[in-house]
């Protein structure tokens, strides 16, 4: 029989565009505002400005220099410590989560969703007046014993707490999904073989969430490294990081080069945990869909040391103490976790109704008069106008740019996939820090900088790894035989994607885009640096209304921007598919 | 090899083909050397068929043989590698999916989850831009063909897998497409529900006289449903002929092998017999040459037990209500006989006689 002979239709096929190239627009965005701007600050530190001569001589400055070898171990252990306290904290709540029926679980995600997205800048605010000398928490805690001089703000345990209240939601959000992939058959099926209760668990369900455990404690201890608010409002001078450090370098002392060389080591340390990560873990653990091998060597040695210690600890515990006890001490944590993770959302309203003429809580008088002070005010209002202008072209920007790239990628099934997954992420893995300095240095060079542009194309940079995300999903989810089944029905090309797919994919699109808008209208970091002081932001605005002189008219604003968030959150989180 | 596309020879009794069929059959599709190649798999190997109006041809075989292949070939989901697709006479090779004048069941229906049940079924009559008051017509036509007449405004989830099963055929009866392919469409039910979706979906045949291709590897499902069956194997059609056809003349070992149950006992034509295992067998009707490879093919109802010219120890009987199915060691082969179930239990382990009459027998040359 005859080999059966390629004709004109099979060349025809393979002249077919491929899905991929749709993720060239996102690709070249990243290349143009991310890797070569980060590449030129890095490059610039090392070269002399005057000779243009390789000179690493601010490299030695900065190492040899006492005060930046303090700032960079604070850095590191600031970020270590707040890792470990989201990990120990978060487990048992993302547990409390996982154990729940589907529907009640919905419920009570949104306890954790909702603080995720409001800002750390809010966040820390809020603990700033909650925390003060004479606060309500200082007075509550002289209240049951403690000495009167409290003085909980502005030392090394305030700037953790702080850290760690803001990015406990991303642990949590986090270590879910591969909670929730464990089979719910195992822990009952290791109890017909006789473990306890406590002995399952510690057996059975902690050794498989551990991949999970291992991704947020990397994005934690990442994001850690770049993050300077929480430092700079609630720490005192010995907290110093290296975020605050590139701050003065770049807005004070103009020093480009020093901002570089520290950009660089950021990214070096950012890149040697990851790399690090990936050799202990895999990196498929991020993206949730690895699956779980034995782990050998040291870390299965040690990992399996604490499950026994832990699951012997259990077991004497469960024998002395009732069981009830032990299921009532959980469900008090839990609830005290949450309860610490709202209260400073809810605790906005009361601030901002006072009448006092500075920030209390809780208020003594009520009044409209800081609401009034903020519509009233054109700085206020400027600033307002222009982050929701800036918010709303972000959100479509980052859809129609992440939109075409993951389309494309969920019509794949080519290896090259996972590399365009991985840039789409790279916002994400370089600390915002550095993309607001890379970008700062390079805009300035092509009139961007001040410009409501500038501040633009970088928010659709950093909001584009959660919008892609979400699209990614989207798009995964699509049973992409409807559109086949349309064909057959007589449905054109161009009928199958109004009539199935855009219906299909539409929620997901809403949810993406708002969730671009609200990433943007929240981002501090890169309006600090590409804004110049020129273009405020309502965030930026914020933050130097926070570090000149604190004044009710924050709370006001706060206010307004906690509404925005939980409108548009709520909108979003009902449309996104499930 | 090219399988004769028209096998009239049906025996005389009980087939009876549908609706217009009494002369000259119409064709209504024609498959004319179509070939499909996946880089060097070859997927279809040169496949020659015609499907008759008002027919339903199943296209049965294992995973992999080309089945389903050749249905999304002929309704244009792919690109053919070679040859040509002709319906109602027209060259349909290259017309795109939704030029094609076919209907597709998908294997998980495909209904459209953000449309009612009502849509769905209209969404075809839409695209070809009827006007409203016909199309609800319509609509209420074929939803009550298929039993769904008060559904019509609930959406696919409220429905059973039963019910969205009904959605799907009558998405594509609504529209009375030329040719309406059926991939894998029972597959999700359960075994009663398949059974009664069979019947229904007979009845639907006959009523409405569509032409259907049904793809299954369910050849208890093919038997039921057939006018026609063509089984396939590694991407060429290894038997086409009517359900009565496949199961009592196969014409190759593979066809005896995947419809129904049967021992096959292999040997060498040695005078006129076959030289196997359990002896030497007789070989009825005109007898092959010497030294021809080849199996004779026994149907368990043909074997007759406690009597006969071979013998063989009982490894296992199962029994099925109706029949006591006995599983039969003779040396290394396996024989498969029927007994009725009301002649009581055979013991396993026993040694048992066997045998069969002559004709009863189908001699087939192993290719292989």
């Amino acid at each position: 029989m005859a080999e059966p002979s390629a004709t004109s239709t099979f060349s025809r096929q393979r002249l077919r565009l491929d899905s991929l190239w749709l993720s060239a627009p996102g690709l070249a965005y990243m290349a143009l505002l991310l890797i070569l701007p980060a590449g030129a600050l890095i490059w610039q530190s090392f070269v002399n400005p005057k000779t243009g001569s390789f000179d690493p001589s601010v490299y030695q400055q900065m190492f040899s220099a006492g005060v930046y070898v303090k700032v960079l171990l604070n850095t590191f252990a600031i970020s270590a410590q707040v890792t470990i306290v989201c990990l120990l904290v978060g487990y048992p709540i993302a547990v409390w989560l996982a154990g729940m029926p589907e529907r009640r679980r919905r419920m009570a995600m949104w306890l954790v969703l909702l603080p995720f997205w409001v800002s750390p800048l809010l966040k820390n605010f809020a603990w700033i007046v909650l925390l003060a000398r004479k606060g309500i928490v200082a007075q509550m805690l002289t209240g049951m014993g403690f000495d009167t001089e409290l003085n909980l703000l502005y030392g090394r345990g305030a700037v953790v707490f702080g850290m760690a209240h803001a990015m406990l939601p991303v642990a949590i959000l986090t270590m879910l999904p591969t909670m929730l992939a464990i089979d719910s058959r195992l822990m009952p099926a290791a109890m017909t073989m006789g473990a306890s209760r406590g002995q399952s668990f510690w057996r059975i369900f902690v050794p498989l969430s551990m991949p999970g455990v291992a991704a947020a404690g990397l994005l934690i201890f990442v994001m850690g490294l770049g993050f300077f608010i929480t430092p700079a409002l609630l720490g005192s001078p010995n907290e110093t990081v290296i975020g605050q450090m590139m701050i003065t370098q770049v807005q004070k002392l103009f020093n480009l080069r020093l901002a570089g060389a520290l950009a660089a080591l950021l990214l070096a340390v950012t890149l040697i945990t990851i790399a690090v990560y990936d050799r202990l873990f895999g990196m498929s653990a991020v993206s949730g869909n690895g699956s779980v091998t034995r782990r050998g060597g040291i870390i299965g040695a040690i990992g399996g040391f604490i499950i026994e210690i832990c699951a012997m600890l259990t077991d004497m515990v469960a024998r002395i103490l009732p069981v009830k006890l032990g299921r009532g001490a959980f469900t008090i944590f839990v609830w005290l976790v949450i309860a610490i993770l709202i209260v400073p959302v809810l605790a906005f309203p009361p601030m901002a109704f006072s009448g006092s003429t500075f920030l209390e809580f809780p208020p003594k008088s009520f009044s409209m008069r800081w609401f009034q002070t903020y519509l009233s005010s054109d700085q206020w209002m400027g600033a307002t106008t222009r982050s929701a202008v800036i918010a709303i072209i972000t959100g479509a920007l980052a859809t129609v740019i992440s939109g075409m790239a993951a389309y494309g990628l969920a019509r794949t099934q080519r290896k090259a996939g996972g590399l365009i997954f991985l840039s789409f992420m790279l916002p994400m893995v370089v600390p915002n820090i550095v993309i607001g300095v890379s970008l700062f240095y390079v805009l300035a060079k092509v009139g961007l900088i001040a410009t409501d542009t500038g501040i633009l194309l970088g928010h659709t940079l950093s909001a584009m790894p959660v919008v892609f995300v979400i699209l990614l999903t989207t798009f995964r989810s699509v049973d992409w035989r409807l559109l086949q089944a349309a064909a057959t029905l007589g449905a054109s090309r161009w009928q199958q994607i109004r009539l199935v797919l855009l219906p299909l994919v539409k929620g997901g699109a809403v949810a993406a885009f708002l969730f671009g808008l609200l990433h943007s209208f929240e981002e501090l970091t890169i309006a600090l640096f590409v804004g110049a002081g020129v273009k405020q932001t309502l965030p930026k605005q914020m933050w130097d209304d926070i570090i000149l002189s604190i004044s009710p008219t924050l709370a006001a604003a706060s206010v307004f921007i906690v509404v925005v968030v939980t409108v548009l959150f709520v909108i979003a989180e009902k449309a996104r598919p499930r | 090899m090219r399988v004769p596309a028209d096998p009239i020879k049906t025996k005389g009794t009980s087939f009876a083909m549908p609706a217009a069929s009494n002369n000259a059959p119409e064709i209504k599709l024609q498959v004319q050397g179509l070939a499909k190649l996946y880089g060097q798999t070859i997927a279809l190997d040169h496949v020659d068929l015609d499907v008759r109006k008002g027919e339903l041809l199943t296209l049965l075989g294992p995973s992999g043989s080309g089945k389903t292949t050749l249905l999304q070939l002929i309704c244009g989901l792919q690109e053919p590698t070679s040859g040509t697709v002709i319906i109602d006479h027209k060259d349909q090779t290259h017309a795109p999916v939704n030029k094609r004048d076919i209907g597709v069941v998908f294997q998980n229906y495909a209904l459209f989850p953000h449309m009612t049940v009502a849509e769905n079924v209209g969404f075809a009559l839409k695209m070809r831009s009827l006007p409203k008051a016909e199309i609800n017509a319509k609509v209420a036509k074929a939803l009550e063909t298929v039993g769904l007449a008060h559904a019509s405004e609930r959406s696919p989830s409220q429905l059973s897998g039963g019910q969205q099963q009904r959605v799907a055929l009558a998405r594509c009866l609504v529209y009375d497409p030329a040719i309406i392919l059926m991939d894998e469409p029972l597959g999700a039910l359960d075994a009663k529900l398949r059974e009664v979706m069979q019947i229904e979906i007979k009845r639907i045949h006959r009523e409405t006289g569509a032409t259907i291709i049904f793809v299954t590897h369910d050849q208890q499902e093919a038997l039921a449903l057939s006018d026609r069956i063509c089984l396939m194997n590694n991407g060429k059609i290894a038997q086409l002929g009517t359900p009565r056809q496949m199961y009592d003349e196969p014409q190759n070992l593979f066809v005896a092998d995947f419809i129904g149950v049967s021992s096959i006992v292999r040997g060498m034509v040695k005078a006129g017999a076959l030289d196997t295992a359990i002896g030497t067998l007789p070989i009825a009707g005109e007898a092959p040459a010497d030294g021809t490879k080849g199996a004779l093919v026994i149907r368990p109802e043909a074997i007759r037990l406690g009597e006969g010219f071979c013998e063989g120890r009982v490894r296992e009987t199962v029994y099925g209500g109706s029949e006591l199915r006995v599983i039969i060691d003779a040396g290394k082969q396996e024989i498969i006989a029927r007994a009725p179930a009301q002649a009581g239990d055979i013991d396993v382990g026993s040694t048992v006689r066997f045998g069969w009459a002559p004709e009863a027998a189908r001699f087939l040359v192993d290719q292989g």
